[in-house]
Protein backbone atom coordinates (compact mmCIF):
# COMPACT_ATOMS: atom_id res chain seq x y z
CA UNK A 1 0.00 0.00 0.00
CA UNK A 2 1.15 3.54 -0.72
CA UNK A 3 2.50 5.38 2.31
CA UNK A 4 -0.09 8.17 1.99
CA UNK A 5 -2.92 5.65 2.09
CA UNK A 6 -1.40 3.92 5.09
CA UNK A 7 -1.15 7.25 6.93
CA UNK A 8 -4.73 8.11 6.04
CA UNK A 9 -6.01 4.71 7.12
CA UNK A 10 -4.10 4.41 10.40
CA UNK A 11 -3.96 7.90 11.87
CA UNK A 12 -5.19 8.79 14.39
CA UNK A 13 -4.45 5.38 15.85
CA UNK A 14 -6.49 3.57 18.43
CA UNK A 15 -4.73 2.98 21.71
CA UNK A 16 -4.64 -0.74 20.96
CA UNK A 17 -3.03 -0.34 17.54
CA UNK A 18 -0.57 2.26 18.86
CA UNK A 19 0.69 0.10 21.70
CA UNK A 20 0.91 -3.00 19.51
CA UNK A 21 3.13 -1.14 17.03
CA UNK A 22 5.04 0.57 19.81
CA UNK A 23 6.02 -2.80 21.28
CA UNK A 24 7.65 -3.79 18.01
CA UNK A 25 10.80 -1.79 18.77
CA UNK A 26 12.34 -5.21 18.33
CA UNK A 27 10.85 -8.31 16.68
CA UNK A 28 8.50 -10.12 19.04
CA UNK A 29 6.17 -13.11 19.21
CA UNK A 30 2.44 -12.46 19.39
CA UNK A 31 2.25 -13.18 23.09
CA UNK A 32 5.44 -11.18 23.63
CA UNK A 33 3.51 -8.15 22.36
CA UNK A 34 0.71 -8.78 24.88
CA UNK A 35 3.20 -9.05 27.75
CA UNK A 36 5.15 -5.99 26.66
CA UNK A 37 2.06 -3.80 26.38
CA UNK A 38 1.01 -4.95 29.84
CA UNK A 39 4.42 -3.94 31.22
CA UNK A 40 4.45 -0.57 29.46
CA UNK A 41 1.01 0.41 30.74
CA UNK A 42 1.39 -1.07 34.25
CA UNK A 43 -1.25 -3.68 33.46
CA UNK A 44 -3.81 -1.02 32.51
CA UNK A 45 -4.14 -2.55 29.06
CA UNK A 46 -4.47 -6.31 28.91
CA UNK A 47 -4.82 -7.16 25.23
CA UNK A 48 -6.86 -10.15 24.23
CA UNK A 49 -5.15 -12.48 21.79
CA UNK A 50 -8.03 -12.11 19.32
CA UNK A 51 -7.58 -8.37 19.30
CA UNK A 52 -3.83 -8.68 18.74
CA UNK A 53 -4.29 -11.27 16.01
CA UNK A 54 -6.87 -9.15 14.22
CA UNK A 55 -4.74 -6.02 14.39
CA UNK A 56 -1.55 -7.78 13.27
CA UNK A 57 -3.32 -9.49 10.36
CA UNK A 58 -4.63 -6.15 9.14
CA UNK A 59 -1.26 -4.44 9.58
CA UNK A 60 0.50 -7.21 7.70
CA UNK A 61 -1.94 -6.94 4.82
CA UNK A 62 -1.18 -3.22 4.57
CA UNK A 63 2.58 -3.74 4.76
CA UNK A 64 2.97 -2.01 8.12
CA UNK A 65 4.51 -5.11 9.67
CA UNK A 66 6.07 -8.27 8.31
CA UNK A 67 6.70 -11.67 9.81
CA UNK A 68 9.20 -14.50 9.77
CA UNK A 69 9.73 -17.74 11.68
CA UNK A 70 12.34 -18.30 14.36
CA UNK A 71 14.32 -21.49 15.03
CA UNK A 72 11.35 -23.10 16.80
CA UNK A 73 9.24 -22.22 13.75
CA UNK A 74 7.28 -19.72 15.80
CA UNK A 75 6.07 -16.54 14.18
CA UNK A 76 7.97 -13.33 14.90
CA UNK A 77 6.51 -9.94 13.99
CA UNK A 78 8.62 -7.03 12.84
CA UNK A 79 7.82 -3.47 11.84
CA UNK A 80 8.54 -2.54 8.19
CA UNK A 81 9.91 0.75 6.84
CA UNK A 82 6.32 1.78 6.08
CA UNK A 83 5.44 1.00 9.68
CA UNK A 84 8.33 3.12 10.92
CA UNK A 85 7.18 6.12 8.87
CA UNK A 86 3.66 5.64 10.19
CA UNK A 87 4.86 5.45 13.78
CA UNK A 88 7.03 8.57 13.38
CA UNK A 89 4.04 10.50 12.04
CA UNK A 90 1.79 9.30 14.84
CA UNK A 91 4.36 10.10 17.53
CA UNK A 92 4.72 13.60 16.08
CA UNK A 93 0.95 14.04 16.29
CA UNK A 94 0.88 12.76 19.86
CA UNK A 95 3.71 15.12 20.84
CA UNK A 96 1.68 18.06 19.59
CA UNK A 97 -1.31 16.75 21.51
CA UNK A 98 0.81 16.36 24.61
CA UNK A 99 2.29 19.84 24.30
CA UNK A 100 -1.11 21.46 23.84
CA UNK A 101 -2.51 19.49 26.76
CA UNK A 102 0.21 20.84 29.02
CA UNK A 103 -0.16 24.40 27.70
CA UNK A 104 -3.85 24.54 28.41
CA UNK A 105 -4.02 22.29 31.45
CA UNK A 106 -4.55 24.96 34.12
CA UNK A 107 -7.47 26.56 32.32
CA UNK A 108 -9.54 23.48 33.05
CA UNK A 109 -8.74 23.24 36.74
CA UNK B 1 23.94 -22.20 -18.16
CA UNK B 2 21.73 -25.00 -16.94
CA UNK B 3 17.99 -24.98 -17.44
CA UNK B 4 15.64 -26.99 -15.25
CA UNK B 5 12.00 -27.36 -16.18
CA UNK B 6 9.64 -28.12 -13.31
CA UNK B 7 6.01 -27.83 -14.47
CA UNK B 8 4.53 -28.34 -11.00
CA UNK B 9 7.22 -26.75 -8.89
CA UNK B 10 4.82 -24.77 -6.74
CA UNK B 11 2.99 -27.94 -5.66
CA UNK B 12 6.21 -29.41 -4.26
CA UNK B 13 7.79 -26.40 -2.62
CA UNK B 14 10.08 -28.43 -0.38
CA UNK B 15 11.32 -30.60 -3.26
CA UNK B 16 12.01 -27.53 -5.39
CA UNK B 17 13.97 -25.96 -2.52
CA UNK B 18 15.92 -29.17 -2.13
CA UNK B 19 16.73 -29.21 -5.84
CA UNK B 20 18.08 -25.65 -5.71
CA UNK B 21 20.19 -26.45 -2.63
CA UNK B 22 21.58 -29.63 -4.19
CA UNK B 23 22.47 -27.90 -7.43
CA UNK B 24 24.18 -25.24 -5.32
CA UNK B 25 26.39 -27.90 -3.80
CA UNK B 26 27.32 -29.00 -7.30
CA UNK B 27 28.27 -25.43 -8.11
CA UNK B 28 25.17 -24.34 -9.98
CA UNK B 29 23.77 -21.07 -8.72
CA UNK B 30 20.25 -19.96 -9.42
CA UNK B 31 20.27 -16.74 -11.44
CA UNK B 32 16.80 -16.48 -12.91
CA UNK B 33 13.40 -18.07 -12.91
CA UNK B 34 10.50 -17.81 -15.28
CA UNK B 35 7.31 -18.68 -13.52
CA UNK B 36 5.24 -18.76 -16.75
CA UNK B 37 7.53 -21.19 -18.54
CA UNK B 38 8.18 -22.91 -15.18
CA UNK B 39 11.92 -22.82 -15.76
CA UNK B 40 14.84 -22.28 -13.42
CA UNK B 41 18.17 -21.08 -14.82
CA UNK B 42 21.48 -21.87 -13.15
CA UNK B 43 25.00 -20.64 -13.80
CA UNK B 44 28.20 -22.57 -13.07
CA UNK B 45 30.16 -21.15 -10.18
CA UNK B 46 31.81 -22.22 -6.95
CA UNK B 47 30.16 -25.14 -5.15
CA UNK B 48 28.52 -23.84 -1.98
CA UNK B 49 26.38 -25.34 0.71
CA UNK B 50 23.39 -23.10 0.93
CA UNK B 51 19.95 -23.05 2.42
CA UNK B 52 17.10 -22.06 0.23
CA UNK B 53 13.53 -21.17 0.96
CA UNK B 54 10.75 -20.19 -1.41
CA UNK B 55 8.41 -17.44 -0.33
CA UNK B 56 5.31 -15.71 -1.64
CA UNK B 57 4.35 -12.23 -0.66
CA UNK B 58 1.24 -10.33 -1.62
CA UNK B 59 3.21 -7.10 -1.63
CA UNK B 60 5.39 -7.22 -4.71
CA UNK B 61 9.08 -6.42 -4.25
CA UNK B 62 8.78 -6.39 -0.50
CA UNK B 63 12.23 -6.49 1.06
CA UNK B 64 13.06 -9.26 3.47
CA UNK B 65 12.59 -8.35 7.12
CA UNK B 66 15.56 -7.08 9.09
CA UNK B 67 15.57 -10.16 11.25
CA UNK B 68 16.08 -12.32 8.19
CA UNK B 69 18.72 -10.04 6.67
CA UNK B 70 20.71 -10.08 9.91
CA UNK B 71 20.67 -13.86 9.87
CA UNK B 72 22.23 -13.84 6.39
CA UNK B 73 19.18 -14.32 4.21
CA UNK B 74 18.93 -12.48 0.95
CA UNK B 75 16.50 -12.53 -1.91
CA UNK B 76 18.11 -14.62 -4.63
CA UNK B 77 15.59 -14.38 -7.39
CA UNK B 78 12.21 -12.75 -7.67
CA UNK B 79 9.49 -13.49 -10.18
CA UNK B 80 6.18 -11.78 -9.67
CA UNK B 81 5.10 -12.37 -6.11
CA UNK B 82 7.31 -15.41 -5.76
CA UNK B 83 10.81 -15.09 -4.43
CA UNK B 84 13.59 -17.44 -3.53
CA UNK B 85 15.56 -16.55 -0.43
CA UNK B 86 19.00 -18.05 -0.02
CA UNK B 87 21.38 -18.22 2.90
CA UNK B 88 24.99 -19.34 2.77
CA UNK B 89 24.70 -20.91 6.22
CA UNK B 90 24.02 -24.57 6.75
CA UNK B 91 20.38 -25.28 7.62
CA UNK B 92 21.31 -26.34 11.17
CA UNK B 93 22.92 -22.99 11.92
CA UNK B 94 19.93 -20.90 10.91
CA UNK B 95 18.02 -18.93 13.51
CA UNK B 96 15.31 -17.51 11.29
CA UNK B 97 13.22 -18.63 8.35
CA UNK B 98 11.01 -16.73 5.90
CA UNK B 99 7.37 -17.25 6.77
CA UNK B 100 5.35 -19.87 4.90
CA UNK B 101 2.20 -17.87 5.50
CA UNK B 102 2.03 -16.34 2.00
CA UNK B 103 2.41 -19.70 0.26
CA UNK B 104 -0.24 -21.29 2.48
CA UNK B 105 -2.70 -18.49 1.75
CA UNK B 106 -2.10 -18.66 -1.98
CA UNK B 107 -2.36 -22.45 -2.01
CA UNK B 108 -5.66 -22.25 -0.16
CA UNK B 109 -7.03 -19.81 -2.74
CA UNK B 110 -5.88 -22.05 -5.60
CA UNK B 111 -7.39 -25.05 -3.85
CA UNK B 112 -10.78 -23.33 -3.68
CA UNK B 113 -10.48 -22.30 -7.32
CA UNK B 114 -9.86 -25.88 -8.45
CA UNK B 115 -12.63 -27.15 -6.19
CA UNK B 116 -15.11 -24.75 -7.78
CA UNK B 117 -13.96 -25.75 -11.28
CA UNK B 118 -14.59 -29.38 -10.32
CA UNK B 119 -18.04 -28.59 -8.95
CA UNK B 120 -18.90 -26.66 -12.12
CA UNK B 121 -17.69 -29.47 -14.39
CA UNK B 122 -19.55 -32.15 -12.44
CA UNK B 123 -22.80 -30.15 -12.55
CA UNK B 124 -22.50 -30.00 -16.34
CA UNK B 125 -21.58 -33.69 -16.50
CA UNK B 126 -24.58 -34.66 -14.38
CA UNK B 127 -26.84 -32.50 -16.54
CA UNK B 128 -25.64 -34.15 -19.76
CA UNK B 129 -25.79 -37.62 -18.21
CA UNK B 130 -29.33 -37.07 -16.98
CA UNK B 131 -30.43 -35.90 -20.44
CA UNK B 132 -29.04 -39.09 -21.99
CA UNK B 133 -30.47 -41.31 -19.29
CA UNK B 134 -33.94 -39.82 -19.73
CA UNK B 135 -33.91 -40.63 -23.44
CA UNK B 136 -32.43 -44.04 -22.61
CA UNK B 137 -35.19 -44.99 -20.17
CA UNK B 138 -37.91 -43.68 -22.45
CA UNK B 139 -36.53 -45.96 -25.16
CA UNK B 140 -36.24 -43.16 -27.65
CA UNK B 141 -33.18 -43.83 -29.72
CA UNK B 142 -30.57 -41.12 -29.76
CA UNK B 143 -29.91 -40.10 -33.30
CA UNK B 144 -26.46 -38.99 -34.13
CA UNK B 145 -26.47 -36.44 -36.84
CA UNK B 146 -23.48 -36.45 -39.17
CA UNK B 147 -21.94 -33.04 -39.12
CA UNK B 148 -18.58 -31.56 -40.05
CA UNK B 149 -18.80 -29.46 -36.87
CA UNK B 150 -18.65 -32.47 -34.55
CA UNK B 151 -15.05 -31.68 -33.74
CA UNK B 152 -16.26 -28.73 -31.62
CA UNK B 153 -18.14 -30.67 -28.91
CA UNK B 154 -15.55 -33.46 -29.02
CA UNK B 155 -12.63 -31.11 -28.44
CA UNK B 156 -14.66 -29.24 -25.81
CA UNK B 157 -15.39 -32.53 -24.07
CA UNK B 158 -11.76 -33.61 -24.24
CA UNK B 159 -10.64 -30.25 -22.88
CA UNK B 160 -13.16 -30.54 -20.06
CA UNK B 161 -11.84 -33.99 -19.15
CA UNK B 162 -8.23 -32.74 -19.19
CA UNK B 163 -9.21 -29.72 -17.11
CA UNK B 164 -11.08 -31.98 -14.70
CA UNK B 165 -8.11 -34.32 -14.26
CA UNK B 166 -5.75 -31.38 -13.83
CA UNK B 167 -8.06 -29.90 -11.20
CA UNK B 168 -8.23 -33.17 -9.26
CA UNK B 169 -4.45 -33.47 -9.36
CA UNK B 170 -3.94 -29.84 -8.31
CA UNK B 171 -6.51 -30.09 -5.55
CA UNK B 172 -4.89 -33.15 -4.01
CA UNK B 173 -1.35 -31.79 -4.38
CA UNK B 174 -2.25 -28.43 -2.86
CA UNK B 175 -4.04 -30.10 0.01
CA UNK B 176 -0.93 -32.13 0.75
CA UNK B 177 1.26 -29.04 0.53
CA UNK B 178 -0.92 -27.05 2.94
CA UNK B 179 -0.95 -29.97 5.38
CA UNK B 180 2.83 -30.30 5.21
CA UNK B 181 3.19 -26.67 6.31
CA UNK B 182 0.71 -26.67 9.14
CA UNK B 183 1.22 -28.57 12.33
CA UNK B 184 -2.04 -27.49 13.87
CA UNK B 185 -2.13 -29.97 16.72
CA UNK B 186 -2.89 -28.98 20.25
CA UNK B 187 -0.41 -30.93 22.37
CA UNK B 188 -2.49 -30.50 25.51
CA UNK B 189 -5.52 -32.19 23.98
CA UNK B 190 -4.31 -35.53 22.76
CA UNK B 191 -3.29 -37.33 25.95
CA UNK B 192 -6.69 -36.75 27.50
CA UNK B 193 -8.75 -38.76 25.07
CA UNK B 194 -10.47 -42.01 26.04
CA UNK B 195 -10.93 -44.91 23.68
CA UNK B 196 -14.37 -45.37 22.10
CA UNK B 197 -15.21 -48.40 24.30
CA UNK B 198 -14.15 -46.64 27.48
CA UNK B 199 -16.25 -43.66 26.45
CA UNK B 200 -19.34 -45.86 25.97
CA UNK B 201 -18.72 -47.47 29.33
CA UNK B 202 -18.47 -44.09 31.03
CA UNK B 203 -21.63 -42.87 29.34
CA UNK B 204 -23.50 -45.94 30.66
CA UNK B 205 -22.13 -45.29 34.14
CA UNK B 206 -23.34 -41.69 33.82
CA UNK B 207 -19.87 -40.34 34.37
CA UNK B 208 -19.89 -38.87 30.89
CA UNK B 209 -22.89 -36.80 29.98
CA UNK B 210 -23.81 -36.22 26.36
CA UNK B 211 -25.66 -33.10 25.30
CA UNK B 212 -26.67 -32.02 21.84
CA UNK B 213 -26.55 -28.43 20.71
CA UNK B 214 -27.43 -27.66 17.11
CA UNK B 215 -27.14 -24.30 15.44
CA UNK B 216 -25.09 -22.65 18.17
CA UNK B 217 -23.08 -20.72 15.59
CA UNK B 218 -26.02 -18.38 15.10
CA UNK B 219 -25.87 -17.39 18.77
CA UNK B 220 -22.30 -18.10 19.95
CA UNK B 221 -22.69 -15.98 23.07
CA UNK B 222 -25.41 -18.31 24.32
CA UNK B 223 -23.18 -21.33 23.75
CA UNK B 224 -20.42 -19.66 25.76
CA UNK B 225 -22.86 -18.94 28.59
CA UNK B 226 -24.17 -22.50 28.52
CA UNK B 227 -20.70 -24.06 28.67
CA UNK B 228 -19.56 -21.71 31.45
CA UNK B 229 -22.71 -22.52 33.45
CA UNK B 230 -22.02 -26.25 33.01
CA UNK B 231 -18.47 -25.81 34.34
CA UNK B 232 -19.77 -23.89 37.35
CA UNK B 233 -21.99 -26.89 38.14
CA UNK B 234 -19.01 -29.22 37.85
CA UNK B 235 -19.47 -30.56 34.35
CA UNK B 236 -16.17 -30.25 32.55
CA UNK B 237 -16.33 -30.14 28.78
CA UNK B 238 -14.28 -33.13 27.75
CA UNK B 239 -14.78 -33.27 24.03
CA UNK B 240 -16.89 -31.98 21.14
CA UNK B 241 -17.87 -34.22 18.26
CA UNK B 242 -16.28 -33.61 14.87
CA UNK B 243 -19.43 -31.98 13.57
CA UNK B 244 -19.55 -29.64 16.56
CA UNK B 245 -23.06 -30.60 17.60
CA UNK B 246 -22.48 -33.14 20.40
CA UNK B 247 -20.87 -32.03 23.65
CA UNK B 248 -19.43 -34.55 26.14
CA UNK B 249 -19.12 -33.50 29.79
CA UNK B 250 -17.16 -35.24 32.54
CA UNK B 251 -18.32 -34.95 36.14
CA UNK B 252 -15.92 -33.16 38.44
CA UNK B 253 -15.50 -30.19 40.73
CA UNK B 254 -16.99 -26.80 39.89
CA UNK B 255 -14.58 -24.64 37.92
CA UNK B 256 -14.42 -21.14 36.54
CA UNK B 257 -13.75 -21.50 32.85
CA UNK B 258 -14.16 -18.91 30.15
CA UNK B 259 -15.33 -20.19 26.77
CA UNK B 260 -15.05 -18.20 23.56
CA UNK B 261 -16.52 -19.32 20.25
CA UNK B 262 -14.52 -17.61 17.53
CA UNK B 263 -15.25 -17.36 13.82
CA UNK B 264 -12.60 -16.80 11.15
CA UNK B 265 -12.90 -16.72 7.39
CA UNK B 266 -9.42 -18.13 6.97
CA UNK B 267 -7.52 -19.24 10.02
CA UNK B 268 -3.81 -19.90 9.84
CA UNK B 269 -0.95 -21.15 11.96
CA UNK B 270 -0.41 -17.74 13.54
CA UNK B 271 -4.00 -17.72 14.74
CA UNK B 272 -3.63 -20.92 16.76
CA UNK B 273 -0.14 -20.01 17.92
CA UNK B 274 -1.26 -16.63 19.26
CA UNK B 275 -4.18 -17.96 21.29
CA UNK B 276 -2.35 -21.00 22.62
CA UNK B 277 0.59 -18.89 23.76
CA UNK B 278 -1.82 -16.60 25.58
CA UNK B 279 -3.13 -19.58 27.56
CA UNK B 280 -6.20 -20.61 25.56
CA UNK B 281 -6.96 -24.23 24.74
CA UNK B 282 -8.86 -25.17 21.62
CA UNK B 283 -11.73 -27.47 22.49
CA UNK B 284 -13.16 -27.64 19.02
CA UNK B 285 -12.11 -26.64 15.51
CA UNK B 286 -14.52 -27.11 12.64
CA UNK B 287 -13.20 -29.14 9.74
CA UNK B 288 -15.08 -27.21 7.08
CA UNK B 289 -13.11 -24.54 5.34
CA UNK B 290 -15.97 -22.14 4.70
CA UNK B 291 -17.06 -21.58 8.28
CA UNK B 292 -14.05 -21.94 10.48
CA UNK B 293 -15.23 -22.08 14.06
CA UNK B 294 -12.95 -22.61 17.02
CA UNK B 295 -14.10 -22.93 20.61
CA UNK B 296 -11.42 -21.71 23.00
CA UNK B 297 -11.38 -22.35 26.73
CA UNK B 298 -9.38 -20.94 29.59
CA UNK B 299 -9.65 -21.60 33.30
CA UNK B 300 -9.30 -18.62 35.61
CA UNK B 301 -9.03 -18.10 39.35
CA UNK B 302 -11.65 -16.63 41.66
CA UNK B 303 -9.79 -13.35 41.97
CA UNK B 304 -8.80 -13.11 38.34
CA UNK B 305 -10.56 -11.01 35.76
CA UNK B 306 -12.73 -12.96 33.32
CA UNK B 307 -10.50 -13.40 30.27
CA UNK B 308 -11.66 -12.31 26.84
CA UNK B 309 -10.44 -13.19 23.38
CA UNK B 310 -11.29 -9.67 22.28
CA UNK B 311 -10.29 -7.16 24.91
CA UNK B 312 -11.89 -4.14 23.29
CA UNK B 313 -15.29 -3.23 21.96
CA UNK B 314 -14.13 -2.48 18.42
CA UNK B 315 -12.73 -5.93 17.78
CA UNK B 316 -15.55 -7.69 19.62
CA UNK B 317 -18.16 -6.02 17.42
CA UNK B 318 -16.02 -6.49 14.32
CA UNK B 319 -15.93 -10.21 14.98
CA UNK B 320 -19.70 -10.31 15.49
CA UNK B 321 -20.23 -8.35 12.26
CA UNK B 322 -18.17 -10.93 10.39
CA UNK B 323 -20.55 -13.65 11.61
CA UNK B 324 -23.65 -11.62 10.77
CA UNK B 325 -22.46 -10.74 7.26
CA UNK B 326 -21.27 -14.26 6.46
CA UNK B 327 -24.51 -15.93 7.47
CA UNK B 328 -26.71 -13.23 5.97
CA UNK B 329 -24.85 -13.59 2.69
CA UNK B 330 -25.27 -17.35 2.86
CA UNK B 331 -28.90 -17.65 3.95
CA UNK B 332 -30.72 -14.50 2.79
CA UNK B 333 -30.56 -15.43 -0.93
CA UNK B 334 -31.81 -18.94 -0.12
CA UNK B 335 -34.65 -17.53 1.94
CA UNK B 336 -35.64 -15.20 -0.89
CA UNK B 337 -35.63 -17.98 -3.46
CA UNK B 338 -37.91 -20.05 -1.23
CA UNK B 339 -40.16 -17.05 -0.64
CA UNK B 340 -40.44 -16.58 -4.39
CA UNK B 341 -41.22 -20.26 -4.89
CA UNK B 342 -43.78 -20.17 -2.12
CA UNK B 343 -45.60 -17.21 -3.60
CA UNK B 344 -45.76 -19.02 -6.96
CA UNK B 345 -47.12 -22.15 -5.26
CA UNK B 346 -49.67 -20.17 -3.30
CA UNK B 347 -50.94 -18.40 -6.40
CA UNK B 348 -51.09 -21.79 -8.15
CA UNK B 349 -52.84 -23.25 -5.14
CA UNK B 350 -55.46 -20.53 -5.00
CA UNK B 351 -56.21 -21.15 -8.67
CA UNK B 352 -56.23 -24.94 -8.68
CA UNK B 353 -56.73 -25.85 -5.02
CA UNK B 354 -54.23 -27.13 -2.43
CA UNK B 355 -54.02 -30.84 -2.97
CA UNK B 356 -51.39 -33.55 -2.83
CA UNK B 357 -47.94 -32.54 -3.96
CA UNK B 358 -48.83 -28.88 -4.14
CA UNK B 359 -49.86 -28.76 -0.49
CA UNK B 360 -46.77 -30.72 0.58
CA UNK B 361 -44.50 -28.34 -1.32
CA UNK B 362 -46.16 -25.32 0.25
CA UNK B 363 -45.58 -26.73 3.73
CA UNK B 364 -41.96 -27.65 2.94
CA UNK B 365 -41.21 -24.22 1.54
CA UNK B 366 -42.72 -22.55 4.58
CA UNK B 367 -40.54 -24.66 6.88
CA UNK B 368 -37.42 -23.80 4.86
CA UNK B 369 -38.20 -20.10 4.91
CA UNK B 370 -38.62 -20.13 8.67
CA UNK B 371 -35.47 -22.21 9.17
CA UNK B 372 -33.10 -20.17 7.00
CA UNK B 373 -34.77 -16.94 8.02
CA UNK B 374 -34.30 -17.83 11.68
CA UNK B 375 -30.57 -18.40 11.14
CA UNK B 376 -30.20 -14.88 9.81
CA UNK B 377 -32.46 -13.41 12.47
CA UNK B 378 -30.59 -15.15 15.27
CA UNK B 379 -27.21 -13.77 14.15
CA UNK B 380 -28.70 -10.26 14.03
CA UNK B 381 -30.15 -10.72 17.51
CA UNK B 382 -26.74 -11.90 18.69
CA UNK B 383 -25.17 -8.76 17.28
CA UNK B 384 -27.79 -6.65 19.00
CA UNK B 385 -27.16 -8.31 22.37
CA UNK B 386 -23.42 -7.79 22.01
CA UNK B 387 -23.81 -4.16 21.04
CA UNK B 388 -26.07 -3.54 24.01
CA UNK B 389 -23.77 -5.27 26.50
CA UNK B 390 -20.70 -3.40 25.29
CA UNK B 391 -22.45 -0.03 25.05
CA UNK B 392 -21.43 0.94 28.56
CA UNK B 393 -17.82 0.01 27.98
CA UNK B 394 -15.13 2.55 27.34
CA UNK B 395 -13.71 3.02 23.92
CA UNK B 396 -10.21 1.64 23.57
Amino acid sequence: MEIDNVLKKYTPMTETAFYILLSLTKPRHGYGIVKHVEEMTNARIRLGSGTVYGTLTKMQKDGVITLFADEDRKTVYEVTDTGKILMAAEIKRLKELHQNAINHEEKFE
Amino acid sequence: MKKVWRPFWSYDIQKTEQMISELGQEGYLLVRMNRWKRCFFFEKGMPAALSCQIGYSRLKNETLSEGLLEDGWRKGVQSGRWYIAVNEKQPMLLKTFPSREGIIKRSLQCKYLFASILIYLSVIAIFIASMFSVSFFQNTSVEVEESPLWFIPITAGALAIILGMFSVYSFLKLNKLIKSFSENQDPSKRNEAFSKEREKHLINKRELIVKRKIGWMYAPDQLEKWLEEKERKGFHLYRVSRTGTVFYFKKGNPRQVRYCADYQNISNEQYYEMHRDAGWKSVFTSKSSLQKWTIWSREYGALEERPNLYSDKIHRLKHARKIVFSYSLLFLPITFVYLLNLSIFISNGSNFGFRGLNALNTVMYTICIFMFGSFVLRTWLYYGRLKKSSAGQSHQ
